[in-house]
C-alpha cells in the first residue's frame, strides 16, 4: 500500500480466497428471473440470464449454479415455445385449419410436459443450492410456485383449444369460394383502380352481407360487404409505392354466426403492374478523400434526358447526412467533410433522390477511399563529429511520390540535445546543434520525428547514428601514440635498462642470471655508469681475451674462477674489479669512492691484457 | 594485514553482488512498466509500447499529434502541480485523449485543476454477487454504448471506488450492478450500506477538442487484471491505434526502484567511452598491482632459502644481512 492512502490500490487476485456469493442477493436475483418467467417476459429472462453468466461462484457450488442456469434457460425456451404454439393454434382454429391447429397444440403439449419436468428439476436444484449456501431457498420456491401456475394456465388453454378443435371437427363445415378482378392490370401510380369479386359457397350459392378484406401489396386497404349476389367492389387511388408490381387479393373470415359454419377462404392473387417515371441519378466524388478535408459530391437528376429541378437529394456516409435540392438544370452539389478519425480505406457514400408524384426515387452508391499517406523523411547527417563543434543535420520532408511537405513540424533529438524546426516550402529543414565540449566520446543516436501539418499524412520517424569524439580524449590518445611511437623507434637501450632494472629490483639472484644479457652488445654496456660500467667493460674484454663467455648461470665469483688461469697477470686487477662490482651490487650503501678504484682496475686490466691504444 | 585485505575483498564482492542484484532484479513497485509481477504494467507495456512521461510539464514536447495520442494516468499518488495540470489541459484542448484511472490517490486534484466537477469517491466499491473471487473485485456489466465500451460484456475491477458528482457534461459509460455498495471500512455488512448500486465507475468528459475518460479503479490494467473479463478489450478500445503515453511522474518509487534509477544514471555516465576505458585501465592497474605484491611477498619468504639451495656454499648470514639492509633502507 502506498503510504497515506486509505486503502490499498489493489490486491493480488491469486491470494484471495474464493468468497461465496451473498445468499440473499443470489436468491433475489434468481427470484427476479423466475418472476419474469412467470410473467412471460421472455426478453427480460434472456437479458437476466445473460447477466447471471457473470456471477462468480466458487468451484464447490459452481456446478449447481451452472445447472440451475441451464434449467432456467431450458424452461424459458420451452415455455416461450408453448405460448407461440398456443397462439398459432388459436389463429388456425379461427381460419378453420383444424388439422394444423391440432398439430400445434400437440407440440405445445409436449413442450409443456418437458417444461414441467424442468421446473421439478429447478425445485430440486434450489433445495440443493439452499443447503450448500446454508440458507432457506424459500424465496425461490415462491417464484417456482408462480411458474407452476403459468404451466397450469397453459395446460388449460391447450385443453380448451383442443376441445374447440374437436367440436369443430364434429360439425359439417361449408367451403367458401372468393374471387377478385380488377379493371386494369397495369396502372400509373395515383390513378384510380376498381376491383370486384364474388363470395359464394363451393356449390355456387352467393353469400351476401359478408365482410371481405381487400389487400394491396400485403396491406389491408379496405373492408367491403357483399351484396345479395355475393358481389363486392371497391375503387381506390393506387398508392405511391414505387414498385414495378404489387399483388392484390381478398380474404373472407367467417364471423359471428358464420363461425363454425363456413370455412375461411382467400381469393386468387392479381399481379398489378405499376407505372411511374424512373429518373436517372448520376453522382461523382473524388476517388481519394482525406481526413479533415472537404470534398464535393456532385451530380444530376434527369428524366428522359430532361433535368428534374427542385427534387430533394440526400447524400449520406462518413457519419454524415446532407440534404440538398436539384437546381433548374437538375444538378446538385454538396460539400462533405471527412472526419478526422474516419478509418482509412474504403468508404461508401449513398446518394438518393426522393420521389415526388409519378416520378419515382433514384439512388446510387459511390465508393471512396479515405487516404492517409505516410510522410517520408530524408536525413543527411555526418557519421562523425567533434565535441565543441557544431553538428549539422538536414533533410527533407516529402510524400511517397516525392512532393515536398512544407510546414511540417520536425523534432530532432541527439542524446540530450533536442531542437524543433518547421520544414520550408521545399520541405527541407536544417538543424545546427552545438555539441558540448564535454560530450563524451560515443555513438549517439539521433531521432528525427516529423509531424506534417496535413492530418491525412501520418507522422514519420527516422533514426540514425553519429559518432561524437571528445576533442580532449582525441588529444590524449594522439599524445599517447606519439610517446609510444617515439619509444619504439629510438630507445632499445631505454628498454634494455628498464628491463635490467626491473630484473634488478625483482630479486638478488636474478641479478646474476640477467647480467650476461648486457654482455651481448657494446652499445648496451656503454650506457652503463660507474662501477657497473667498468665491470661490464672488463667482462667484455676478458671474455674476448680468454674465450670464456659470461654465461647466464655464472655468478661473479664463478666467472672469476673460470678465467683465473687464462688471464695470468691481468687476473689480479680483474678480480679486484669483480669484487668491487659485487660489493656495489649487494651493498651499494656501503660504497664510497670505489668508482675511481674500479676505473684504475680497468686501466690495469687493459694494460695487463696488452690492449692499450 | 591479511584480515584487512580479506575484509576489503569481501566488502568489494558484497558491493558488486548487491549492485548486480539491484540491477538484475526487476522492480516490484505498483504500476511500473518494467514490473513483470502481478502488480506491474509490463503486459500493458508490451501491448501498447508507450512513451514514458517522466516530466508531465514537458508532455507537449513529446506529443507530436495530440488527436492521435492517449495519455494514461494510472493511480497517481504524487500531488499535481499547476504545471502538470496545464500540461494535461493543453493535451485535452488540442484534441488528445486522457485516461485517468484512479481510486484512492490524488486524481481529484487533477479534476479540480481542470475545473471538472466529477470526483472519485474514495470509498471502496464492493459487490457481493457480481465479482471475481471476492467482493473487492467487483464486476461491471452495465455499459452505455460508446466507442470505448464497444464489444465489452464485463470488466473486473480491483479495490475500486466510484465516481461522484457526475453532472452535466459527464457521460457515464459504465456502472456497477444493483447489488454493489460503497463501504468506508470494509467491515460493514452489505445490508448496512448507505450508498448502493448501480453506481458510475467510468465516464467520459468532453474537454476542449479532446476527451477525458475517468475510470474509478487504478488497477484495471495491471498484469494480474489485464486478462480478466474484457479489461484487455477496454484497453484496446481506449488506445485504438493512438500513440500511448504513460505518466510515470506521479508514482512513488520504492527504494529499490530509486536505487535502480541511480544505477541506470551511473551506468549511462560510465558508459561513455572515456570513462568506460578509463575504468578498465584503472582496474587493470589495481589488479596487476595486487598480483605483483602477492608475488613479491611469496618471493621475500623464499629467496634466501632458494639461493642457498642453488648455492649451498654461500653464507646464509651474509644473505640475510643483505636482505635486512635492503628492507631497512628501502633499497633493492
Amino acid at each position: 500500500m502506498v503510504a497515506g492512502l486509505p486503502f490499498p490500490r489493489h490486491i493480488d487476485p491469486v491470494e484471495l480466497r474464493e468468497e461465496l456469493p451473498l445468499p440473499a442477493g443470489f436468491f433475489l436475483l434468481y427470484s427476479e428471473i423466475l418472476g419474469s418467467l412467470a410473467l412471460e417476459d421472455w426478453d427480460q429472462v434472456v437479458a437476466q440470464l445473460n447477466r447471471v453468466a457473470h456471477l462468480h461462484a466458487p468451484p464447490d457450488i459452481r456446478f449447481i449454479i451452472s445447472r440451475f442456469n441451464e434449467l432456467l434457460e431450458e424452461g424459458a425456451e420451452d415455455l416461450s415455445r408453448v405460448k407461440l404454439h398456443v397462439g398459432n393454434a388459436s389463429v388456425l382454429i379461427e381460419r378453420a385449419s383444424l388439422r394444423d391447429a391440432r398439430d400445434e397444440l400437440e407440440e405445445a403439449e409436449f413442450l409443456l410436459a418437458r417444461a414441467d419436468r424442468t421446473v421439478n428439476d429447478l425445485e430440486s436444484s434450489a433445495t440443493q443450492l439452499g443447503s450448500m449456501l446454508q440458507v432457506s431457498p424459500a424465496p425461490l420456491f415462491e417464484e417456482i410456485v408462480r411458474l407452476r401456475g403459468l404451466i397450469d394456465r397453459y395446460a388449460v388453454q391447450i385443453w380448451n383449444l383442443l376441445e374447440r378443435v374437436k367440436e369443430f371437427q364434429s360439425r359439417l363445415l361449408v367451403e367458401t369460394v372468393l374471387t377478385i378482378q380488377a379493371d386494369a392490370l397495369r396502372v400509373p401510380l395515383g390513378s384510380r383502380l376498381s376491383v370486384w369479386g364474388f363470395l359464394t359457397t363451393v356449390d355456387d350459392r352467393p353469400l351476401s352481407s359478408r365482410a371481405v378484406d381487400i389487400y394491396f401489396d400485403g396491406a389491408k386497404i379496405s373492408n367491403v360487404t357483399t351484396d345479395e349476389y355475393g358481389r363486392y367492389s371497391f375503387g381506390f387511388s393506387v398508392p405511391y409505392v414505387y414498385k414495378d408490381r404489387v399483388v392484390l387479393h381478398s380474404s373472407y373470415f367467417p364471423r359471428d354466426l358464420d363461425f363454425g359454419r363456413y370455412i375461411p377462404s382467400s381469393s386468387n392473387v392479381l399481379v398489378i403492374g405499376l407505372r411511374y417515371d424512373k429518373p436517372v441519378l448520376t453522382a461523382e466524388t473524388p476517388r481519394n478523400v482525406y481526413p479533415s478535408l472537404n470534398f464535393t459530391a456532385s451530380g444530376r437528376l434527369t428524366l428522359y434526358n430532361e433535368p428534374l429541378s427542385g427534387f430533394k437529394i440526400r447524400v449520406s456516409g462518413l457519419r454524415q447526412m446532407i440534404e440538398t435540392v436539384t437546381k433548374t438544370d437538375g444538378s446538385f452539389l454538396t460539400d462533405f467533410l471527412v472526419p478526422l478519425d474516419a478509418p482509412s480505406g474504403e468508404a461508401i457514400i449513398n446518394v438518393e433522390a426522393t420521389p415526388r408524384g409519378i416520378v419515382g426515387p433514384a439512388s446510387t452508391t459511390l465508393n471512396l477511399n479515405v487516404v492517409r499517406i505516410p510522410a517520408e523523411v530524408e536525413v543527411e547527417a555526418p557519421s562523425f563529429a567533434l565535441s565543441g563543434q557544431s553538428l549539422t543535420i538536414k533533410g527533407k520532408v516529402i510524400t511517397t511520390d516525392g512532393s515536398p511537405l512544407p510546414g511540417s513540424r520536425v523534432d530532432m533529438r541527439v542524446g540530450e540535445l533536442s531542437s524543433l524546426a518547421v520544414s520550408s516550402d521545399d520541405g527541407s529543414f536544417e538543424f545546427v546543434l552545438g555539441v558540448p565540449l564535454v560530450a563524451f566520446t560515443a555513438q549517439y543516436e539521433y531521432v528525427v520525428l516529423v509531424a506534417p501539418k496535413e492530418p491525412w499524412i501520418t507522422p514519420s520517424l527516422k533514426k540514425g547514428n553519429v559518432f561524437i569524439v571528445n576533442v580532449f580524449s582525441l588529444g590524449t590518445v594522439l599524445g599517447s601514440i606519439e610517446v609510444f611511437t617515439g619509444a619504439l623507434l629510438g630507445t632499445t637501450l631505454t628498454l634494455g635498462v628498464g628491463r635490467r632494472r626491473r630484473g634488478h629490483d625483482m630479486t638478488l639472484l636474478e641479478e646474476e642470471t640477467e647480467a650476461p644479457k648486457h654482455v651481448m652488445g657494446a652499445v648496451e654496456v656503454s650506457q652503463l655508469m660507474g662501477v657497473q660500467a667498468h665491470y661490464w667493460k672488463a667482462v667484455a674484454m676478458v671474455s674476448k681475451f680468454t674465450g670464456v663467455a659470461m654465461e647466464l648461470s655464472f655468478t661473479i665469483r664463478e666467472y672469476i674462477g673460470l678465467v683465473k688461469e687464462k688471464l695470468g697477470e691481468a687476473f689480479a686487477s680483474f678480480e679486484r674489479l669483480s669484487l668491487l662490482y659485487e660489493r656495489w651490487l649487494y651493498s651499494p650503501l656501503l660504497m664510497g669512492g670505489e668508482e675511481s678504484l674500479a676505473e684504475r682496475c680497468l686501466r690495469e686490466l687493459i694494460e695487463g691484457l696488452g690492449l692499450e691504444g | 594485514m591479511r584480515a584487512r585485505r580479506t575484509m576489503t575483498l569481501g566488502l568489494s564482492v558484497a558491493v558488486i553482488v548487491v549492485l548486480g542484484l539491484a540491477w538484475v532484479i526487476p522492480p516490484m513497485d505498483d504500476f511500473r512498466l518494467e514490473n513483470p509481477y502481478w502488480n506491474g504494467l509490463s503486459e500493458l507495456d508490451s501491448r501498447t509500447h508507450p512513451f514514458v512521461v517522466s516530466d508531465l510539464p514537458r508532455l507537449s514536447n513529446l506529443v507530436l499529434r495530440p488527436s492521435d495520442s492517449v495519455l494514461l494516468m494510472l493511480g497517481p499518488s504524487k500531488p499535481f502541480t499547476d504545471e502538470d495540470v496545464d500540461s494535461v489541459r493543453g493535451l485535452l484542448e488540442a484534441g488528445g485523449l486522457v485516461i485517468l484511472a484512479e481510486d484512492f490517490g490524488v486524481g481529484n486534484e487533477l479534476l479540480e485543476g481542470l475545473g471538472i466537477e466529477a470526483r472519485f469517491s474514495g470509498m471502496v466499491l464492493l459487490d457481493p454477487l457480481f465479482k471475481d473471487r471476492d467482493s473487492r473485485m467487483p464486476r461491471m456489466i452495465d455499459f452505455t454504448v460508446s466507442r470505448y465500451t464497444q464489444g465489452l460484456s464485463a470488466l473486473t475491477l480491483n479495490y475500486a471506488t466510484v465516481l461522484t458528482d457526475v453532472g452535466d457534461g459527464v457521460r457515464v459509460i459504465a456502472r456497477s450492478t444493483a447489488f454493489s455498495y460503497l463501504s468506508e471500512d470494509l467491515s460493514a455488512a452489505p445490508e448496512e450500506a448507505e450508498v448502493v448500486g448501480p453506481l458510475p465507475v467510468m465516464a467520459e468528459v468532453g474537454y476542449g477538442g479532446g476527451s477525458l475518460v475517468l475510470i474509478s479503479d487504478s488497477s484495471l490494467f495491471i498484469n494480474s487484471m489485464l486478462d480478466r473479463d474484457d479489461n484487455g478489450a477496454l484497453l484496446r478500445n481506449l488506445v485504438d491505434g493512438r500513440v500511448v503515453y504513460v505518466d510515470v511522474s506521479h508514482w512513488t518509487p520504492s527504494l529499490l526502484t530509486q536505487f535502480k534509477g541511480v544505477l541506470a544514471r551511473v551506468y549511462d555516465v560510465a558508459g561513455a567511452t572515456e570513462i568506460k576505458y578509463g575504468l578498465v585501465v584503472v582496474l587493470a592497474v589495481i589488479v596487476s598491482s595486487v598480483k605483483w605484491r602477492g608475488k613479491e611477498v611469496k618471493e621475500d619468504k623464499d629467496e634466501v632459502e632458494d639461493a642457498l639451495k642453488e648455492h649451498p656454499e654461500w653464507d646464509r648470514a651474509l644473505l640475510e644481512r643483505l636482505r635486512r639492509l635492503r628492507d631497512e633502507y628501502g633499497v633493492r
